[in-house]
C-alpha cells in the first residue's frame, strides 16, 4: 500500500509543483521548482529502488504499474528533470539579467516545466494503456508552448510542427492501441481492463494479425515522437528553438518515455505477433534513422541542430539494440537509454552556456571558448566525445555492447553497418566542438573570461562525471535494473 | 446493425471528404462541426440501440465539445480576418486530393477487411469507414499550407479514432473516450494558442509562412 | 391485364399531374425560408396554362430539330415513369421494356433534343447552356453507371423494378454502401435537374445560367412543354431516388383503387420530405463555379466508387 502511495506521490509533486507555481509570487517561482523538484526526485529514487527490491509495483487497480524497465526510463527522467531545474534556476536568472526574458514569463516557463515533469513521469508508470497513451500526448500539449517560449518567428515555426506531427503521430499510435484492445477480445471478453499485466497475461492468446498491426501502428506513431526518421522532421527544429534546459529535457528525457511506449507495445504483442516480425520493424526504422541522421549531422552548421540529429541518429541506435533482441545488445540498449539521457542533457546544458554569451547557434560565429568559459570548454569536449561515442565514456560501452550483439548474432553485416555509421557520424560531432573551443578568435579581439555562475556548470559536471563512471564502471544497482529489464524486453 | 448507424456512419465519411475539399476556412470549421454532431448522433443511436449509459453521455460530450464549443473557439480565433472566406493555401490542389482520398479510403476499407474484427455493436463496414475518416483527417493535415485546415485535419482525424473506439468496444470504459475529449480540449487550447500567435507573428495562418528552418 | 394497363396510365398521370405541384412547392418552401410570401404552390399550373394560351414563334432559321424537341423533351420523362416503380412495388407489363441503363438513354434522349434545339436556333445563349449541360451530363455519366452497378450486384438484377424489390426485403437496405449510393444518387439528381450548387434555377443572369439558356427562344405551348419535361424529369428521378433507393414503403403490391390511393398519398408525402430537403440544400448552399463542377460530380463518383467497393469487400 505504501509503494502505491509513493508511486502516486512521484507524480502529484510536480503536479503541485505547478499549481503553486501557478498562484505563487514571481519572488519564490524558482525556489518553489527547486524545493519541489528535489523532493520528486527524491521520491523517484526510493520508488526506483522499492523495485529493485519488489520486482514490480502494481497499484490501483493496474492504474499504476512500474517495472524495472519503465524504472530504467524513470532513473533517467528524473535525473534529467532535477538537474534541468537547477540548470534553468541559472540559465533564467541570467536571461532577465540580459533583460532576454520579462520576469512575468517565469510563471509560464515553471508552470509548463512542472507539467512537463509531471507528464513524463506520468508515462513511466502508467499500467493501463490508454492512460500511456493519454501522458504521452501531454508531454507533447506540455512542452510546445515550451518550444514556443521565446515567442518570436523561429520558435512559432518549431513548435507548431512538433505539435502537428507529434499529435498526428499520437492518433495514429491509439489506432494500433484500439487495434491491441481489439486483439484482446479473443482470450479476454469484449470488456476487460485495458492494462499491462492484463494483457501481459492473455499475450500469447491474442490476435496474431491485429497484434502485429497494433504494433506496426505503434511504432509509427510514437516512432514519430521518439525522432524515428522518415518522421523525425520536426525534432531537429523543435529541439534547437526551445531554452536551452527544455532543449535538454525534450532529447534526454521525452525521447525515451516515447521509446518506453513502443518497447511496452513490443512485450505485450511479441508473443502473439511472433518477435522475429516486429524486430524487424523496429530495425529498419532504427537503421533508417541512424542512416538519415549521419547525413544531416554532416551537412550541419548549427550546433543544437547538430545535437538534435545527433539524438535521431541515437534513438534509431537503442531502435536497433531492441530489433536485435539478444541480451547483449538489449542490455546495451537500456544503458544507451541512460547514457545518451544523461550526454545529451550534458551537452545542451554547455551549449545553452555558449549561447547566453555568445548569443549565436552558429558553428562558425564562435571561437576560442577555451579562453573566454575554461570550466564549458572542459564540458563541450568531454561530452562531445562522450556523445559521439569515445571511450572511456558510458556511450561508448552501450554501442559497444549493442555491435557486440550484432556479432554475436551472427549478423556481421548489420553489425559492421552499425559501426561504419557510428563511426561517420563522429567526426562531424567532435570536429564542430573542438574548432569552438581551440580555434582563435580572429575578429572581435580577445574575450574577456567569464563563467556565467555555478548553477549553469554544476549540473552538467555531475552529468560529465556520471557518464565517465558508468563507461568505467556500472554501479551495482543500475547494472540489476539493467538486467531486469533486459528480462522485462524478452519475456 | 440498425439503419440509423450505417446512415450516420456514411454521413461522417462524406463530411471529411467535404472538409478534405474545403476551400474555406469557415467551410472547413463547419464540416468539422458537422461531423462532429454526426458522430455524436451515432454514439446516441447506439445508446438508444444498447442502453449502455455511457454512450449516451460519449454523444452529448461529443456534440456539445467539438460540435459546437471547439468549432466556435476556433472560429472566435479567426474572426474579423477576411481570410475567412478567402481560398485557402494548399499543397495538394482540389482533384487530386479528392482521388487520392479516394484512394487512401480503399486503402482503409479494404485494411479493415482484412482484419479479423469480432463485430459487436457496430459491424465491419463502419470500422472500415472510421479508418478511412482517420487517414483522410490526416491527410487532409498533410494537403493544406493552413494552420487551421491543418488543425481541423487533425481534429477530424481524432473523430475517426472515436469512431474506431466505438467499434471496437462500445464499453471500453470511459477511459479512452475521455482522454479523447480531454485531449481535444486541452490540444486546442494549446494549437489554437500557436494559431493566435500566428496571427500576430506572421499576419496569416498559411504555414507556408513559417519556412526559415531547414537542414 | 386492363388493370395493369390502367394502373400504369395512373402512374403516368401522377408524374404529370404532380410534377409542377413540386415545383410549385419547392418554390413556395424556398420563399418562406428566405421570409418571403412567395409564389402559390400551384403557380406552376397557372403558368401553363398562360403558356398553352399564348402564340408559338420560332426562329425563320430554326429546323425540324427545334420544332421536334418540346415533344421528345416532354415524353421523355414520360416514358421512363413507365419503367419505374413508381407507384406499384410489382413491375407492370411495359416495366420490361428496358433495364436502368436502357431507362438512362430514354431520359437522356430528352436532353439530348433540348441541346439539339438549343444549339439550333443558334442563339449564342443556347450554346453556351448546350455545352454546359453536357459537361455536366457527361460527367454525371460514370457517377450513374457506377450507381447501376452496385445496384445491380445487390440486387442482381437491372431493372429497376427488380432491383426496388430485392432492395425492399433484404437487409441490403441498411448497409453503409447503400447509404453512400442514396448520397450520390442525390447528388448527381441535383446537378442533372439543373437545381443547386450547379445551376440556379431562379436566376436572371443570362450568363451564369445552363438550364435556362437552352429554353430563351422557346414560347408559348412549345416553352410550356419544355418546362413540364424539365420539372416531370427532376419528379422522375426523385421517384427513383425515393422508391428504389431508399424509401420503398407505400409502394401498391396488389391493382386496388385503395393501394393505388395509399401509394399516391404516400408518395406525395415523400416528395414533400424531398422538397424540404431540396430548400434546405438549395438555402445552404450557393452555385459553385461551372470550372468546380467536375470537383462536384468528381466527389459524387468516389461516392459510388467507394460504394462498390465496399459492398465488394462485404461479401
Amino acid at each position: 500500500m505504501t509503494d502505491s502511495i509513493l508511486l502516486v506521490a512521484v507524480v502529484a509533486v510536480p503536479l503541485g509543483a505547478a499549481l503553486v507555481s501557478l498562484v505563487c509570487s514571481l519572488r519564490f517561482q524558482i525556489a518553489i521548482a527547486l524545493l519541489f523538484q528535489v523532493v520528486a526526485f527524491g521520491l523517484a529514487l526510493t520508488v526506483i529502488a522499492r523495485v529493485l527490491q519488489v520486482g514490480h509495483i502494481d497499484a490501483f487497480a493496474h492504474w499504476l504499474y512500474l517495472d524495472s524497465l519503465s524504472s530504467v526510463v524513470m532513473l533517467v527522467v528524473t535525473i534529467v528533470s532535477v538537474l534541468a531545474t537547477f540548470y534553468s534556476a541559472g540559465y533564467l536568472r541570467h536571461e532577465l539579467h540580459e533583460k532576454v526574458i520579462k520576469s512575468d514569463e517565469l510563471r509560464k516557463y515553471f508552470v509548463l516545466f512542472h507539467l512537463f515533469v509531471f507528464a513524463m513521469l506520468l508515462v513511466t508508470i502508467s499500467g493501463n494503456l490508454g492512460l500511456l497513451w493519454t501522458a504521452i500526448s501531454a508531454t507533447t500539449l506540455a512542452s510546445a508552448p515550451l518550444v514556443d517560449f521565446y515567442g518570436s518567428h523561429e520558435p512559432l515555426e518549431a513548435a507548431w510542427k512538433y505539435i502537428v506531427l507529434t499529435v498526428a503521430g499520437s492518433l495514429l499510435a491509439l489506432l494500433g492501441l484500439l487495434l491491441l484492445y481489439q486483439s484482446g477480445v479473443g482470450p479476454l471478453g469484449n470488456s476487460y481492463d485495458f492494462s499491462i499485466p492484463v494483457l501481459a497475461g492473455a499475450a500469447p492468446h491474442l490476435s496474431p494479425t491485429l497484434a502485429a498491426t497494433a504494433f506496426l501502428l505503434i511504432l509509427v506513431g510514437f516512432g514519430t515522437k521518439a525522432g524515428l526518421a522518415p518522421m523525425h522532421t520536426w525534432l531537429p527544429d523543435a529541439h534547437s528553438q526551445a531554452p536551452s534546459p527544455i532543449c535538454a529535457m525534450l532529447s534526454g528525457a521525452e525521447l525515451n518515455c516515447a521509446m518506453l511506449g513502443i518497447f511496452r507495445v513490443y512485450t505485450l504483442t511479441a508473443a502473439a505477433a511472433g518477435a522475429a516480425t516486429l524486430r524487424t520493424g523496429m530495425l529498419v526504422f532504427g537503421l533508417l534513422s541512424m542512416i538519415v541522421a549521419v547525413v544531416f549531422l554532416i551537412s550541419q552548421r548549427n550546433f543544437k541542430r547538430l545535437l538534435a540529429y545527433s539524438s535521431v541518429e541515437q534513438m534509431g541506435l537503442i531502435s536497433v539494440g531492441v530489433g536485435l533482441g539478444n541480451p547483449l545488445a538489449l542490455i546495451g540498449a537500456l544503458l544507451l537509454m541512460v547514457t545518451h539521457g544523461f550526454t545529451k542533457c550534458l551537452m545542451f546544458f554547455a551549449t545553452g552556456n555558449l549561447l547566453l554569451r555568445f548569443r549565436s547557434t552558429t558553428i562558425r560565429e564562435i571561437q576560442g571558448v577555451v579562453r573566454a568559459m575554461p570550466w564549458t570548454a572542459l564540458l563541450l569536449v568531454g561530452g562531445a566525445l562522450a556523445i559521439a561515442g569515445a571511450p572511456p565514456f558510458g556511450v561508448f560501452i552501450s554501442e559497444f555492447s549493442i555491435i557486440a550483439g550484432a556479432f554475436a548474432g551472427h549478423l556481421w553485416v548489420l553489425g559492421s553497418l552499425i559501426a561504419a555509421l557510428l563511426l561517420l557520424g563522429f567526426i562531424p560531432l567532435v570536429v564542430p566542438f573542438h574548432r569552438m573551443t581551440f580555434s582563435n578568435a580572429e575578429t572581435g579581439g580577445e574575450v574577456a573570461q567569464a563563467e556565467l555562475s555555478t548553477l549553469t556548470l554544476l549540473p552538467a559536471f555531475i552529468l560529465l562525471g556520471a557518464v565517465l563512471v558508468i563507461g568505467v564502471w556500472i554501479p551495482d544497482p543500475l547494472d540489476q535494473l539493467l538486467h531486469h529489464a533486459a528480462t522485462v524486453l524478452t519475456r | 446493425m440498425a439503419l440509423a448507424e450505417a446512415v450516420l456512419a456514411t454521413l461522417i465519411l462524406i463530411a471529411t471528404f467535404a472538409l478534405l475539399i474545403a476551400r474555406q476556412v469557415r467551410g472547413a470549421i463547419n464540416c468539422y462541426a458537422a461531423q462532429s454532431i454526426l458522430l455524436g448522433g451515432l454514439a446516441i443511436a447506439m445508446f438508444a440501440g444498447s442502453r449502455l449509459p455511457h454512450l449516451l453521455v460519449l454523444g452529448l460530450l461529443t456534440i456539445g465539445i467539438k460540435g459546437i464549443v471547439i468549432p466556435a473557439v476556433v472560429r472566435y480565433q479567426v474572426r474579423g480576418s477576411s481570410y475567412q472566406r478567402r481560398e485557402i493555401a494548399y499543397y495538394v490542389g482540389f482533384p487530386t486530393a479528392l482521388i487520392l482520398g479516394a484512394g487512401l479510403s480503399l486503402v482503409g476499407l479494404v485494411a479493415a477487411s482484412r482484419l479479423p474484427f469480432h463485430p459487436y455493436l457496430l459491424s465491419e463496414p463502419v470500422l472500415g469507414l472510421a479508418i478511412a475518416v482517420i487517414l483522410l483527417g490526416l491527410f487532409t493535415t498533410m494537403a493544406r499550407r493552413d494552420a487551421v485546415l491543418q488543425l481541423a485535419g487533425l481534429l477530424a482525424a481524432e473523430n475517426g479514432l472515436l469512431l474506431v473506439g466505438l467499434v471496437v468496444s462500445p464499453e471500453l470504459g470511459l477511459l479512452i473516450e475521455f482522454a479523447l475529449v480531454l485531449d481535444v480540449v486541452i490540444g486546442v487550447a494549446v494549437m489554437g494558442f500557436l494559431i493566435a500567435r500566428m496571427h500576430e507573428t506572421v499576419a496569416s495562418t498559411d504555414t507556408s509562412e513559417l519556412s526559415r528552418l531547414r537542414g | 391485364m386492363l388493370a395493369a394497363a390502367l394502373g400504369q396510365c395512373v402512374a403516368v398521370a401522377t408524374v404529370l399531374l404532380l410534377a409542377p405541384l413540386l415545383k410549385g412547392v419547392i418554390d413556395n418552401l424556398k420563399a418562406k425560408v428566405q421570409s418571403r410570401r412567395g409564389p402559390s404552390p400551384f403557380q406552376p399550373y397557372f403558368d401553363l396554362r398562360k403558356l398553352f394560351r399564348k402564340e408559338r414563334s420560332a426562329s425563320r432559321d430554326a429546323s425540324w430539330v427545334f420544332r421536334l424537341a418540346p415533344y421528345v423533351a416532354f415524353t421523355a420523362p414520360i416514358a421512363f415513369a413507365i419503367l419505374i416503380p413508381v407507384l406499384t412495388a410489382a413491375p407492370l407489363s411495359w416495366a420490361f421494356m428496358a433495364d436502368m441503363v436502357g431507362s438512362g438513354f430514354v431520359i437522356g434522349v430528352g436532353g439530348y433534343f433540348t441541346n439539339l434545339a438549343a444549339m439550333d436556333s443558334a442563339s449564342p445563349y443556347g450554346g453556351l447552356g448546350a455545352s454546359r449541360s453536357r459537361l455536366v451530363s457527361s460527367l454525371a455519366e460514370p457517377t450513374l453507371i457506377l450507381i447501376f452497378f452496385a445496384i445491380g450486384f445487390i440486387s442482381g438484377g437491372t431493372v429497376p423494378f427488380v432491383a426496388n424489390n430485392i432492395l425492399y426485403t433484404t437487409s441490403a437496405l441498411i448497409s453503409p454502401s447503400h447509404a453512400l449510393i442514396a448520397v450520390a444518387f442525390f447528388m448527381v439528381v441535383l446537378a442533372e435537374a439543373g437545381r443547386l450548387p450547379i445551376d440556379n434555377p431562379s436566376t436572371s443572369q443570362e450568363l451564369s445560367m445552363i438550364e435556362g439558356s437552352r429554353l430563351f427562344e422557346y414560347s408559348g405551348p412549345d416553352q410550356a412543354l419544355m418546362e413540364w419535361g424539365g420539372w416531370m424529369k427532376l419528379f422522375v428521378l426523385l421517384i427513383v431516388w425515393l422508391n428504389v433507393l431508399i424509401a420503398p414503403d407505400g409502394l401498391a403490391t396488389q391493382l386496388t383503387v385503395s393501394a393505388f390511393a395509399i401509394a399516391i398519398a404516400s408518395l406525395a408525402v415523400k416528395m414533400l420530405c424531398a422538397a424540404l430537403l431540396i430548400v434546405g440544400v438549395e438555402s445552404a448552399l450557393a452555385k459553385i463555379r461551372i470550372l468546380r463542377v467536375p470537383e462536384y460530380l468528381g466527389g459524387t463518383f468516389v461516392l459510388s466508387f467507394l460504394a462498390v467497393v465496399l459492398y465488394s469487400l462485404g461479401r
